[in-house]
């Protein structure tokens, strides 16, 4: 399965050379995000983001950690 | 219940060269066919510089993501996977990055939630999946931590996606990576 992934991929990134053409219009249309979603708003300062990029990784290394083992199990 | 398969998406028929925004078309039950727009957007000023918001949806008058309509899709599985896979390229590209999204809306929350529940195993071989909790601190005088508006002030403590947990016990605010075992 991840052969034929990578094959739609490969796809895709043909398209993004041919879509080149087409920049100026989509950049009409970039939305800018403002910090307003739940989770910028509960983050004040420098020091809290830290802490939170800090438990993000660990719960990714877990997750990682706990893929694998159902991967062998 | 959304059923992702990576082999079954729609054709893009737009992808910017920097893999951050994709369009496709799908077929709705009435069969008009609408453009989709997906997009990955890093939140401005933000104390959250590798934290990408998912946006999709079709275009409104002004020519902007309308993600907050609810569209009746022919083939719903083959809309989500098709943003699945963009989700994928766009994490390729940019390995540094998480996808995050807000589950203030709990009619997406929930459909996320279910859609990460019901297809985790499959999707555990490319992406990572999050689940973000609100939590308050209990002050040593029994109150509560406030903001400054005086209102509870929550803080947010990410975990791996709980299988377990059902959609009554939605999570905040999900987030993915790639798997970089992919």
């Amino acid at each position: 399965m991840k052969d034929s992934i990578q094959n739609k991929i490969n796809k895709i990134q043909e398209i993004a050379l041919a879509s080149r053409a087409k920049k100026s219009m989509m950049d009409n249309n970039i939305i800018e995000l403002k910090n307003n979603d739940n989770l910028s708003k509960s983050i004040r300062n420098a020091k809290e983001a830290e802490l939170f990029f800090s438990e993000l990784k660990s719960a990714i290394d877990l997750a990682k950690r706990n893929s694998t083992k159902n991967v062998l199990e | 219940m959304i059923k992702i398969n990576l082999e079954n998406t729609f054709e893009a028929t737009y992808v910017s060269s920097n893999f951050d925004q994709y369009i496709f078309e799908s077929q709705l039950k009435n069969n008009k066919i609408v453009q989709l727009k997906v997009k990955f957007t890093n939140i401005a000023d933000s104390l959250l510089p590798n934290v990408y918001n998912l946006a999709f949806g079709p275009f409104d008058s002004t020519g902007k993501i309308n993600d907050s309509i609810n569209l009746k899709h022919q083939d719903s599985n083959k809309v989500f996977s098709t943003i699945i896979l963009f989700s994928i390229i766009f994490l390729k590209d940019n390995p540094h990055a998480t996808i995050g999204i807000d589950g203030s809306d709990d009619i997406r929350a929930n459909l996320y939630h279910r859609m990460f529940r019901y297809n985790y195993k499959d999707l555990q071989d490319f992406i990572v999946i999050i689940g973000v909790d609100w939590y308050v601190r209990l002050l040593r005088n029994g109150t509560i931590e406030l903001d400054i508006d005086g209102l509870a002030f929550f803080k947010p403590k990410p975990e791996p996606f709980n299988l377990q947990r059902k959609s009554s016990d939605l999570y905040r605010y999900y987030m993915f990576n790639l798997n970089h075992n992919f």
